[in-house]
C-alpha cells in the first residue's frame, strides 16, 4: 500500500517537473543588453556599471540575460564600433548569433555628481523584424527628490538608480512572451515576419553629368551578403530601359548605357525618362532635354518577387557656359587700354557649377604670354602686364580669354583685346628762340594717350621757384619769362610732371632747361628729349 | 462669535487658495506651428534625420535624438526607422550629420528606408545652468516634419521651456535635469502634430 502511495507521489512529482520544464523552455526570453553608451563623457563613451544596472533591473523580470562576452564577440564579428544605437540587419543578425530574443539599447543622457543627476533613455527591439517595441526615457535630480526635512534625500548618483529603475522601466510590456518568445503557444503566436535583404553599400555614376551621347556608368556595390544574394538577378532600370548589371568580381555590379556621338547635323540620341517606349529605340531628334533622369535598382529573385529601389539620378547637360568679362581700363583709340594694371571682372550669364577654368594672354604674335589655371569657378583677375616669368612684357595690344569647362565638359570661351603700354607718359620739352629775347617752350606727349594735366616748375640754382606753368592738355606752348640778371640761365632747372588719362604720373627732371634751347638759326631742328626721364621725389615748395 | 469668524476666513481663504496657486505658476506657452502642407493620408515609417546642434551642450543633439525617438516609439502609432539604418544611409550617401539633405538625396534615403515621412530639426537652445544644490535647464528646438516623397514641409514646431515652466506650488513640478526637460518639449511636439492629424497607421 505504502509502496502505490510512494509510486503515486513519484509520478506526480515528475509529471510536474516536466510540466514546470517545459513551461519554462516554452516561455524563456533571451535578452541582450548592449552596452550603455555615456553621452554625458567622451563621444562614444561606455558606462559599464549602469549596463550592470540595467542588467540587474531586466534580469528581476525574469528574463534570461545573455553573457556580456557574447554580445561583445558579435559586436566584434559583426564590426559594430557605435554605441547606443543598431542597424535592422545587425539586431536581426542577433537572432541567430547569440539567440537573443530582444536587444535592449540603452543611453545615458546626463550623469553628474554635484548636484546629483542621472538621465537615461532606453529601447527594447525584438530581433525578428527589428522593430521597437517598447522605449522609454527619464532623469532624476537630487533637487527634484528632496524629501521632507531632507531625510533620505538622495545625495549621489547610486542614491537616484533605484529610484531611476522605477520611473525608467515603468510601462514595461508584460506580454513579452507571445510578441517576443520563440516558443509560441498555440494561438498566441503573433506574426512574426523574417525578411531577407540585400543591401546597397554604394553607388557610384561615371560620370554623373555627360553631354548628350555619352556614355553613363552605373556601379553598385553590395554589402555581405544574405541568404538570397546569389540568385538574385541585378537589374538598372533607366527611364522604361532595363540593363542587366554584369560583375567580374561578384562585389561590384556594373551596368552602361550609350547614346551615339552626334555629328554635326545628325540626330542625337541620349537614354532619357520616357514613358514612350519607341522614343529610346528610334533615333530622335530636335532640341535636347537638359535634365535629372532618375536610375533604379531592380532584384528579380527566384521567387519571381521584384524589388525596386530607386538608386540616383545623373545630369545631361548640352549647354556651353554662357561667360563674359568686363575690363576695368580706360578706353582709348577704341580699345582698352592700361599702363599699370587692368582689373578682370567675370560674369556668368547663368549660374552653374564649374569644373576648371584657364586664363590665358597671347600677345600679336599668337604667343602665350601668360597662362594660369584652376578648378571651380574663375576669380577675378588683375593683369600687370607680366608674362609667365614675371617680367613685365612689351608694349602691344594683348588678346585676353577665359575658357570654362562645366562638369560635362561644354566649353565657354570669352576673349577680348587690350592695348598694354608698358612705358610711363613720355613728354618732350623743347625750347625755341624766337628773335632777340623771346624763347617758346613747347611741350609733347610721344604716345597718343591723351594727358589730363601737367605741370613745369623753373627753379633757380639756389632752389628759388621761379616760374609755375599748368595746364589739361598737350601739346601745348608757351612762352617763357626774361629772367633777372642774377640768374645763371644756365643753372635753371625744370621738373615736369605729368598725369595722363590712364591714370600714369611720370616727372621729367632737368637741372639745365636752356640745354634744349634752339635758336630758329640753327639748322639743328631734330627735338631733343630732355636730359633723363626720373622718377625722382621732388618735394613741391 | 470670534470662532464663526476664524470659520468664515478660512472658508474665504479656501475659496481663493487657487487664486494664490495659480499666480506661482508660470503662464505655458504652447508650441508655435505652423501647417504648411495637407497631412498624407497614411503615414506609418518615419524616419527620424539626425538634428543639427546649433547650441553649445555637448553632444545636445544626439541626447535630444534618442528621446525624441523614445517619445515617438511610446506611441507605437508609427515604425521608427532604427537611428543605426539612417546613420547608414548618411555614410553611404557621404552626407554630414550637420549637412541638410536636398531633394535628390531626401528621396534616396526615403526610398531606401521606405518611409512616408522624415523628422527633421536643429536644437537652438540647450543650456543648464547650475548654482550649488539646484540646475536650471533651457531648451528650444526648431522641428519639422517633411513629406518624404515630395519633401515638402508638412508641419513645422518651434518650442522652447525651461525647467521654471513646470513649477507646480513651491519646488513641485520643477524639472531639474536637461533630459526631462526634453522629454516634456518632445511629447508636447508631438501631441500638437497629433492635434493637427498625424494620426495612427491604419495599415
Amino acid at each position: 500500500m505504502n509502496l502505490l502511495k510512494n509510486s503515486y507521489i513519484a509520478l506526480i512529482g515528475t509529471l510536474l517537473a516536466i510540466l514546470l520544464w517545459t513551461s519554462g523552455a516554452a516561455y524563456a526570453i533571451n535578452v541582450a543588453v548592449f552596452p550603455v553608451e555615456d553621452l554625458s563623457q567622451d563621444y562614444n563613451s561606455v558606462d559599464e556599471e549602469l549596463r550592470g544596472f540595467v542588467v540587474k533591473v531586466i534580469s528581476k523580470k525574469g528574463l534570461e540575460i545573455i553573457d556580456s562576452e557574447n554580445i561583445q564577440a558579435f559586436m566584434v564579428a559583426q564590426h559594430i564600433r557605435q554605441l547606443g544605437h543598431m542597424q535592422t540587419k545587425d539586431i536581426m543578425s542577433t537572432r541567430d548569433a547569440i539567440k537573443a530574443d530582444l536587444v535592449v539599447l540603452a543611453t545615458v543622457c546626463q550623469k553628474n555628481d554635484s548636484p546629483a543627476s542621472l538621465g537615461m533613455t532606453i529601447q527594447l527591439v525584438r530581433t525578428s523584424d527589428g522593430k521597437t517595441i517598447w522605449a522609454n526615457s527619464s532623469a532624476l535630480s537630487q533637487a527634484s527628490e528632496q524629501r521632507f526635512l531632507g531625510v533620505n534625500t538622495p545625495e549621489t548618483v547610486d542614491d537616484l538608480k533605484p529610484l531611476l529603475a522605477e520611473k525608467l522601466f515603468a510601462g514595461w510590456p508584460a506580454d513579452l512572451d507571445f510578441t517576443a518568445g520563440r516558443e509560441m503557444a498555440g494561438a498566441q503566436i503573433a506574426a512574426v515576419k523574417e525578411t531577407g535583404y540585400l543591401e546597397v553599400d554604394s553607388v557610384f555614376f561615371t560620370p554623373k553629368v555627360v553631354r548628350p551621347g555619352e556614355k553613363v556608368k552605373c556601379t553598385i556595390r553590395f554589402k555581405s551578403p544574405g541568404k538570397d544574394t546569389n540568385t538574385a538577378k541585378i537589374f538598372i532600370k533607366v527611364g522604361n530601359r532595363v540593363h542587366l548589371a554584369s560583375s567580374d568580381d561578384g562585389v561590384y555590379y556594373n551596368a552602361a548605357w550609350v547614346g551615339s556621338n552626334a555629328k554635326q547635323g545628325s540626330n542625337v540620341q541620349v537614354a532619357m525618362n520616357s514613358s514612350d517606349a519607341k522614343v529610346l529605340n528610334q533615333v530622335w531628334s530636335g532640341d535636347v532635354v537638359d535634365a535629372n533622369y532618375p536610375v533604379s535598382l531592380i532584384l528579380d529573385w527566384p521567387s519571381g518577387k521584384l524589388d525596386e529601389s530607386y538608386l540616383g539620378a545623373y545630369v545631361v547637360d548640352s549647354r556651353a557656359p554662357e561667360i563674359y568679362f568686363k575690363l576695368r581700363g580706360k578706353i582709348v583709340n577704341g580699345m582698352v587700354s592700361f599702363r599699370k594694371e587692368l582689373p578682370i571682372s567675370i560674369f556668368f550669364k547663368r549660374n552653374e557649377p564649374i569644373k576648371k577654368w584657364e586664363f590665358k594672354v597671347v600677345n600679336e604674335s599668337g604667343e602665350t604670354v601668360l597662362r594660369e589655371r584652376g578648378s571651380s569657378k574663375p576669380p577675378s583677375f588683375k593683369w600687370r602686364g607680366q608674362n609667365g616669368k614675371n617680367l613685365r612684357s612689351e608694349s602691344g595690344i594683348y588678346t585676353i580669354s577665359i575658357k570654362v569647362w562645366d562638369r560635362a565638359g561644354n566649353v565657354g570661351l570669352a576673349e577680348e583685346k587690350v592695348r598694354l603700354l608698358s612705358k610711363k607718359p613720355e613728354v618732350t620739352i623743347d625750347l625755341t628762340q624766337s628773335g632777340e629775347d623771346e624763347i617758346i617752350a613747347s611741350l609733347a606727349s610721344l604716345d597718343d594717350v591723351p594727358v589730363r594735366a601737367w605741370r613745369m616748375e623753373l627753379w633757380s640754382e639756389d632752389s628759388k621757384l621761379l616760374k609755375t606753368y599748368r595746364g589739361e592738355s598737350l601739346p601745348v606752348k608757351f612762352k617763357l619769362p626774361e629772367f633777372d640778371e642774377s640768374i645763371d640761365k644756365d643753372k635753371i632747372a625744370c621738373i615736369l610732371k605729368v598725369t595722363d588719362d590712364l591714370g600714369s604720373k611720370s616727372f621729367v627732371k632737368s637741372e639745365n632747361v636752356f640745354d634744349q634751347l634752339i635758336t630758329e638759326s640753327e639748322d639743328e631742328t631734330e627735338t631733343q628729349k630732355p636730359s633723363e626721364v626720373s622718377d625722382d621725389w621732388y618735394a613741391d615748395f | 462669535m470670534r470662532l464663526s469668524l476664524l470659520i468664515k476666513l478660512s472658508k474665504l481663504l479656501i475659496c481663493f487658495l487657487p487664486v494664490f496657486m495659480s499666480g506661482c505658476v508660470s503662464s505655458q506657452k504652447s508650441p508655435e506651428i505652423q501647417q504648411l502642407t495637407q497631412l498624407p493620408r497614411d503615414i506609418c515609417r518615419i524616419a527620424v534625420l539626425p538634428f543639427l546642434n546649433n547650441s553649445e551642450f555637448p553632444q545636445g543633439d544626439v541626447i535630444f535624438y534618442r528621446i525624441f525617438v523614445a517619445e515617438l516609439n511610446k506611441n507605437q502609432e508609427q515604425l521608427i526607422v532604427q537611428e543605426g539604418d539612417v546613420r547608414k544611409i548618411f555614410r553611404q550617401m557621404r552626407i554630414s550629420p550637420k549637412q541638410s539633405l536636398n531633394l535628390e538625396q531626401m528621396l534616396v534615403v526615403a526610398d531606401r528606408l521606405g518611409v512616408d515621412a522624415f523628422v527633421v530639426g536643429k536644437i537652438v537652445i540647450m543650456e543648464e545652468t547650475k548654482s550649488r544644490l539646484v540646475t536650471e535647464p533651457k531648451l528650444a528646438v526648431d522641428l519639422r516634419l517633411l513629406d518624404a516623397y515630395s519633401g515638402k514641409t508638412i508641419l513645422t514646431t518651434y518650442h522652447a521651456r525651461n525647467g521654471e515652466d513646470y513649477r507646480k506650488l513651491m519646488h513641485f513640478g520643477l524639472v531639474n535635469t536637461i533630459t526631462e526637460l526634453s522629454r516634456l518639449v518632445s511629447h508636447e511636439v508631438l501631441e500638437i502634430w497629433k492635434e493637427k492629424g498625424l494620426a495612427k497607421c491604419t495599415k
